[in-house]
């Protein structure tokens, strides 16, 4: 969980909304910028050891009914970042990008130039996995390719924690947790894209520094 | 088989040429689909949303990220059934987790203040997106509110100032903004070259709602630039992606109305969307489709269902221009138009709010007051047609008629926006 | 006309034709530059490395800043803020006082200001499992609860009890143990 973003419940049935005012135009939409709102990161060694396992969370406190029109902005690029040299500037990343209703993921792969603007890092399909987004209510379709896996879709949110109680603390109206505590995110859903990459890829040995981002289309 | 296609072409000519009997734009066959009472999925998606976080409400009554996402479907629900409660039972829940808040939370600030300009409280508004301007956190999507507000309260240097500050031209928020105040300085031209950009990020991204709202709004743009034939074609690619798109069945409505003047069917589609779309408009617009029938007694009754319909409280000042309008022409109360029209200035003092004022004054038979509240605070200052439309009639009736005649020539070119009453009236100027 | 139709049915045709051939055998640039294009430039709009330390840390007006400021720039721009906010937040860091890693709060907020996980390439990834620390972040780790000792408790995650453990400590739904790991969703 990173900012807690998703818990200020800013859905995305919001940024769809139109509000209809009782005038001779519409409003504008709510502004944008909500999908590209990361809401948590992970990267664990896999069930097999020799893989390193990356997870993105996007737009979180999704009930059941609002994950099952749920869809990633086709605009927003996610990207895994890998430092493997310990300057904290990224020598490998890992581009997912969702297109009509796929998501396209590009590397491990250095950076054409580092930083906050990216652009495509592959020559021809042959670098690229694609998998369907798994659609609401439907088993996880999973792509592999070159010993890399990779899903996109909803996921129930793997985070837990009481936030309410945590924001009373921090505005000064409680002194501390209650117990037992109340989890913000039972019963929620997030869109997520999880790969899975051969440790040697990134490095083989030692210790990677990691983050992601997301991107806009410009 | 040659000459009965040069008879069908010559007829299309004919046809086209003549103003009584204008080109067939649209056809049932296109809308029928759309009219038929279907369930709306995202409408019961909306409520099974709701249900679940009031639920989650009742059993962790703490939660109050939970408020915000009940709000949102609240205001989902409004957008799709017009069911105002709706509107201010979503305010409640906002103001409620804002006060847990302590009011220093720019997202649900926003949230908030986007409330407010549903309901036409553009003051509110604009006081929370300044202390949300204050807060910071994702300050332009803040500084694109103020825009919006800004330029609803009349306070266009404003507006451009945050319009500058905003400036993307990658930015489908920018791009929907831009083309708003183009529209704003009259230039219907970028409005549309702006919209249709920023509809090209709205498709990129295959987002559905953005895509749907883009297609309306460039539809109402092409209606008011007389391009009937590319206004029905985006009403319908609207529906296409939402069949209870309420706001795109109305605007086919308009086209069969006051560009191929068949009345009947107008009322047929406004009568489908009103059975699932509970908003007081719908009543107004039968109102005048009624008058252009020549059926007063039903203009009456349709006059009557909204004006009990904007009674309720939940409406606040959300009526205002069309009560003041109302009153003004209709029921013939200028006195009660002149109250209304003086809150609106309080509320904003834009162009059209002091429109609605001398209007009043004009149907009082004061038309020497009406001109110079026209000239003070109207003239040069907005290009929307039914403003032009009543300046015109105070400067004809003032004897002021080259002014007159020059706004004439105009308005002839909006008779499609304005509709067949308003048209026939023009051409008495 | 009716040849046009002709020659439109063979263009058709062998527009079908070439769509068929490129999916047995992909042409160079396919997927990327066309059918879907994937080329342009991304601008960066968020991003993550640890949890919850943008929400502890970044005051609400630095947040589009930090959001946008590269990692290994980030130290040199956060770290005193990120200082201040946790002095004013914990009593633990007072007079002297350490984290159970041994750092005061300079040290603390220095490795935090860089807002990356790091994750061991060589056996267990956790963020805390009361042996390994800070080598990766696995679905089940409890966070928050590490960070609010790290924060409030103190050298031995004893002191300000009641604010170094939200008492949630598990997700809401089990894990699996294969890819995509994460559970399905509700």
């Amino acid at each position: 969980m990173k900012n807690f973003k998703q818990t200020l419940g800013i859905s995305l049935l919001l940024v769809a909304g139109l509000v209809f005012v009782a005038a001779d135009h519409i409003d504008a939409p709510a502004v944008q910028g909500g999908t590209s709102d990361i809401t948590d990161f992970y990267a664990f060694q896999g069930e097999n050891t020799d893989n390193m396992v990356f997870v993105a969370n996007l737009q979180g406190l999704l009930s059941p009914s609002a994950t099952a029109s749920a869809t990633f902005d086709e605009n927003v690029m996610i990207e895994f970042n890998i430092d493997n040299t310990g300057d904290n500037i990224e020598d490998l990343v890992i581009q997912a990008i969702p297109r009509n209703g796929k998501m396209y993921v590009i590397g491990p792969v250095a950076p054409s130039s580092p930083g906050l603007a990216s652009v495509i890092n592959a020559n021809s399909i042959n670098d690229v996995i694609f998998v369907d987004v798994t659609t609401y209510g439907s088993e996880a379709k999973v792509a592999t390719k070159n010993g890399t896996s990779v899903f996109a879709g909803p996921r129930d949110d793997p985070f837990f924690m009481d936030f309410a109680q945590y924001s009373e603390i921090i505005a000064g109206n409680a002194s501390g947790f209650n117990n037992p505590g109340s989890d913000t995110f039972a019963g929620t859903n997030v869109m997520s894209v999880v790969v899975e990459v051969p440790k040697a890829m990134i490095g083989g040995t030692g210790t990677i520094n990691t983050w992601v981002e997301s991107k806009r289309k410009q | 088989m040659k000459s009965i296609y040069s008879l069908i072409a010559c007829m299309a000519l004919l046809l086209s040429s003549c103003d009584k009997e204008p080109k067939l734009i649209t056809n049932q066959a296109d809308y029928n689909k759309y009219l038929e009472v279907v369930e709306n999925e995202m409408l019961q998606l909306a409520y099974e949303d709701l249900e679940f976080w009031e639920k989650k409400l009742e059993k962790d009554s703490n939660q109050f990220p939970y408020l915000v996402k009940a709000a949102a479907s609240q205001t989902l629900i409004f957008n799709e059934t017009g069911n105002i409660e709706a509107l201010i039972d979503a305010e409640k829940k906002l103001i409620e987790a804002n006060t847990r808040t302590g009011f220093a939370t720019a997202a649900y600030l926003r949230a908030l203040a986007r409330n407010y300009i549903a309901q036409h409280r553009f003051k509110e508004a604009l006081e929370l997106l300044n202390t949300a301007e204050g807060n910071g956190e994702k300050l332009l999507a803040t500084q694109k509110m103020c825009f919006d507000v800004h330029l609803e309260l009349g306070n266009t240097k404003e507006a451009k100032a945050y319009l500058d500050k905003i400036e993307n031209y990658k930015d489908f928020d920018f791009l929907i903004r831009l083309s708003k105040w183009s529209d704003h300085e009259g230039d219907l031209d970028h409005a549309i070259l702006y919209l249709k950009k920023a509809l090209e990020i709205a498709e990129a991204s295959n987002y559905k709602s953005l895509m749907q709202w883009s297609y309306t709004n460039l539809a109402d743009y092409y209606g008011h630039d007389g391009q009937i034939q590319n206004a029905y074609n985006h009403y319908l690619k609207a529906l296409e992606l939402n069949p209870n798109d309420a706001y795109a069945k109305k605007g086919i409505a308009w086209i069969v109305y006051s560009h191929e003047r068949n009345p009947k069917e107008a009322l047929r589609i406004l009568n489908a969307v009103s059975q699932s779309h509970n908003s007081p408009d719908y009543h107004l617009l039968k109102a005048e489709i009624a008058e252009y029938m020549g059926d007063l007694n039903a203009k009456e009754q349709y006059l009557k269902a909204y004006t009990n319909a904007v009674k309720r409280k939940d409406y606040g000042v959300m009526y205002n221009k069309y009560n003041a309008l109302v009153y003004a022409e209709d029921y013939n109360v200028p006195q009660e138009a002149a109250k209304i029209a003086l809150e609106e200035i309080k509320n904003r003092p834009t162009p059209q709010s002091y429109d609605l004022l001398a209007w009043a004054y004009y149907n009082h038979g004061n038309k020497s007051e009406a001109l110079n509240i026209m000239e003070t605070h109207v003239v040069g200052k907005t290009f929307e047609p039914d403003v032009l439309f009543h300046l015109a009639k105070i400067y004809k009736d003032n004897g002021k008629l080259t002014e007159a005649k020059a706004l004439k020539r105009e308005l002839l070119e909006s008779t499609f926006e304005l509709g067949p009453l308003m048209a026939k009236k023009i051409k008495n100027i | 006309m009716k040849s046009i139709k002709l020659i439109s049915g063979c263009l058709l045709s062998a527009l079908l034709l070439f769509s068929c051939s490129t999916n047995n055998v992909p042409t160079n640039g396919d997927g990327i530059y066309n059918n879907p294009n994937l080329s342009g430039t991304y601008m960066q709009e968020d991003q993550m490395g640890r949890p919850a330390v943008n929400t502890v840390f970044v005051s609400s007006s630095s947040k589009d800043g930090f959001n946008t400021t590269v990692p290994s720039n980030q130290s040199a721009a956060f770290q005193s803020m990120f200082e201040t906010n946790l002095l004013a937040l914990s009593p633990a860091y007072a007079n002297g006082g350490l984290n159970a890693l041994g750092q005061d709060a300079a040290a603390f907020t220095g490795l935090l200001a860089t807002d990356v996980l790091n994750v061991s390439l060589e056996g267990t990834t956790t963020f805390f499992d009361g042996t390994n620390i800070l080598t990766g972040r696995a679905l089940a780790d409890d966070v928050i609860t590490v960070e609010l000792l790290l924060i409030f408790g103190g050298e031995d995650f004893s002191e300000n009890p009641t604010l170094s453990n939200d008492n949630v400590n598990e997700n809401d739904k089990p894990f699996l143990a294969s890819f995509p790991y994460l559970a399905s969703p509700w």
